[in-house]
């Protein structure tokens, strides 16, 4: 009989049971592609001995530096190829900016959006900021039945070219009122290409965004030195960019100025109207 | 904090491991079939954490992840090479090094990696797994390095410098063969495998026939793999004597599908394609290829070069009969005219800019 007959019939007389340190090794030599090191095995062996969940041990060895390292090697999103091609060629991908979070829309613009689209359960890149989409590998972008998230007109590069467009537009209020203006005024360079030409995190630092998301945070700026009369001008012509125009939540007569209202205003009426083609 | 186990029950581990690959509790059914799988024997700890970890809903929980550091550990990569570089590293090209199987480049590509400093290199990297490579990654390494053919190309940065090293065919072949019977990888399938076979058999004949000709023509799509057809099927389509199934399809079809062209053809658009490389080496003067490569990166190959994947029981041609040593010859008149022409480019060194490549069948060259 075979040590690995052996274990598993221990592990069953066992009860299901696995001990840690077997865990760890695991764990190891599955995410990390070599056995644990002394050190490392008994730091996560100990976490897990204090009460440490597994779940924080599989996801500190899952999205360490090394595995992140080793993703650039073996791309992990690899795994995805065979999903991709089982749902073939979608009838057609939808490309969803909505409204960044925190406006007053109620979400319902965005469901509006993708029901102008097909939304089968794979693949769907559904609230990616610009700073995940530019990481998204091109083939899953391009095979994503939808793209949506609040990307304004800077994410349709990161599409497929024949996606279908829909700005979902919410009613300007509250703390972050004036941000849907300023995502659709901002386009983004094509000729600067994030993290080869410049470094956003650098760029976003200078500007006293936050770093963390640093492409969305400077799409969310619009672009800079942008007064209130450009980021109208350039926030309504990007509705022009889009093949469909949704309000996010109930249409409100409600009115008020400044470059968001202007274009809840547009965005309303072009809403109200036939289907761009 | 509880006190934890010194051991998990099977449902604790499966829920974690869900919840730190996926985000998300098991659902009941994926509870039940690994609970059963694990403790029935079906898997392993590993098989269980690699079959979760390599699915396509991880894929997705990965891709999803905060993507900020990747990018910033590419800026800041690229940054020091500038700051160490000076501004003539300012405007540093990447490398892309078409590595030919058995022309003596993995001692190259270690020896590059182990001199990068902090400049990024993706080498090692097998074709299947280009279209799932962030583009900022493809573009901005500094050294690219692989089996990868030319169909990457277009993929990589535009201005990527594209260099290669080519080996007499026949110590290529003998190479290649005796890799084969001592790689654990192919082991189950090599181990009565004499030299005869390898040369013969039509499983293994496009190693042996103009196989370096083949990586600089061969385009099996990569570029649109998975968006216009599916690696797996197009490998099932070869149909026997070759495998149904392999873990890297687009890479078996570089380095098995037929290719289109009679022999004339290949002939001319491996030379084409040669000569439009930006540097070219031959094995047997490698050293003079490291020395200047390295120049690009602005260092000098001081100390030479160490050698690595040295097959520890290569034949020598000489031990060959001379019967084989004659067919595999036959078998290589593109590879000969191409490590002729190789040796050749060896001595020009780098392709200065401006100079027109070989005209490139097929438009490659504007891709470029």
């Amino acid at each position: 009989m075979t040590a690995g007959v052996w274990k598993r019939l221990l592990a069953r007389h066992l009860g299901g049971q696995w001990p840690t340190g077997d865990v760890v090794d695991a764990l190891f030599r599955s995410v990390l592609l070599r056995p644990a090191d002394a050190p490392s095995r008994r730091f996560y062996v100990r976490a897990l001995g204090r009460g440490v969940a597994v779940d924080e041990v599989v996801r500190a060895v899952h999205t360490s530096a090394e595995a992140v390292d080793n993703s650039w090697r073996a791309p992990l999103a690899a795994g995805a190829g065979p999903a991709l091609w089982e749902q073939r060629v979608p009838p057609g991908q939808v490309y969803v900016a909505c409204p960044p979070a925190g406006t007053a829309g109620d979400g319902s613009g965005l469901w509006a959006g993708l029901a102008f689209g097909p939304a089968p359960d794979f693949p769907r890149l559904v609230g990616y900021d610009l700073d995940q989409l530019v990481w998204v590998p091109p083939v899953i972008r391009q095979r994503a039945a939808v793209v949506a998230g609040p990307l304004g007109v800077a994410g349709r590069a990161l599409v497929d070219p024949s996606a279908r467009s829909v700005l979902v537009v919410a009613r300007p209020v509250g703390p972050h009122a004036s941000v849907q203006a300023r995502v659709l005024a901002s386009r983004m360079d094509p000729g600067r290409r994030a993290w080869l030409d410049y470094s956003p995190e650098t760029e976003a630092g200078r500007r006293g965004l936050d770093v963390e998301h640093p492409l969305q945070a400077l799409l969310e700026a619009g672009p800079e030195g942008a007064g209130p009369e450009d980021l109208e001008r350039d926030a309504l012509a990007a509705l022009a960019l889009f093949d469909r125009v949704v309000l996010d939540g109930p249409e409100v007569a409600e009115d008020g100025t400044g470059p968001d209202w202007a274009l809840y205003r547009a965005a309303r009426t072009v809403a109200a109207g036939a289907p761009r083609t | 904090m509880r006190p934890g186990p010194a051991r998990l029950t099977s449902r604790e581990l499966i829920d974690g491991l869900y919840q730190g690959f996926f985000g998300r509790a098991a659902d009941e059914a994926g509870l039940a079939h690994h609970l059963r799988a694990l403790e029935s024997g079906e898997v392993d700890l590993a098989g269980l954490i690699h079959a979760l970890r390599w699915s396509p809903e991880s894929a997705l929980a990965w891709l999803a992840s905060p993507a900020a550091g990747r990018g910033q550990a590419l800026w800041a990569s690229r940054e020091a090479a500038r700051l160490r570089g000076g501004p003539a590293a300012a405007g540093e090209e990447q490398i892309y090094f078409l590595h030919i199987m058995k022309t003596a480049g993995t001692s190259l590509v270690n020896a590059m990696a182990a001199r990068s400093g902090p400049r990024l290199c993706l080498s090692q990297v097998f074709l299947d797994h280009i279209p799932f490579l962030p583009e900022p990654l493809l573009r901005g390494a500094a050294l690219v390095a692989g089996h990868l053919g030319t169909g990457v190309i277009p993929i990589l940065a535009p201005d990527a410098k594209v260099v290669t090293v080519i080996r007499e065919p026949v110590s290529r072949v003998l190479s290649h063969y005796s890799h084969l019977c001592q790689d654990p990888a192919v082991l189950s399938h090599t181990a009565q495998l004499t030299l005869s076979d390898f040369i013969h058999l039509p499983r293994w004949r496009p190693l042996v026939e103009n196989f370096q000709a083949r990586h600089l023509v061969h385009d099996v799509g990569v570029a649109r793999a998975w968006l216009d057809f599916s690696p797996p099927e197009a490998l099932a389509d070869m149909g026997p004597p070759f495998p149904e199934v392999d873990a890297l399809p687009l890479q078996f079809l570089l380095d098995y599908s037929p290719l289109p062209h009679s022999e004339a053809e290949l002939l001319q658009a491996a030379l084409a394609r040669l000569d439009s490389l930006d540097l070219v080496g031959v094995t047997d003067r490698l050293e003079d290829f490291y020395a200047q490569l390295v120049t690009h990166w602005g260092q000098t190959a001081e100390g030479g070069l160490p050698r690595d994947n040295v097959g520890v029981a290569t034949l020598g041609a000489e031990e060959v009969a001379e019967d084989l040593r004659a067919e595999i010859l036959a078998a290589n008149a593109v590879d000969a005219a191409l490590y002729q022409r190789a040796g050749e480019l060896a001595g020009r060194g780098w392709r200065r800019p401006g100079t027109p490549g070989g005209s490139l069948p097929g438009g490659n060259q504007e891709e470029r």
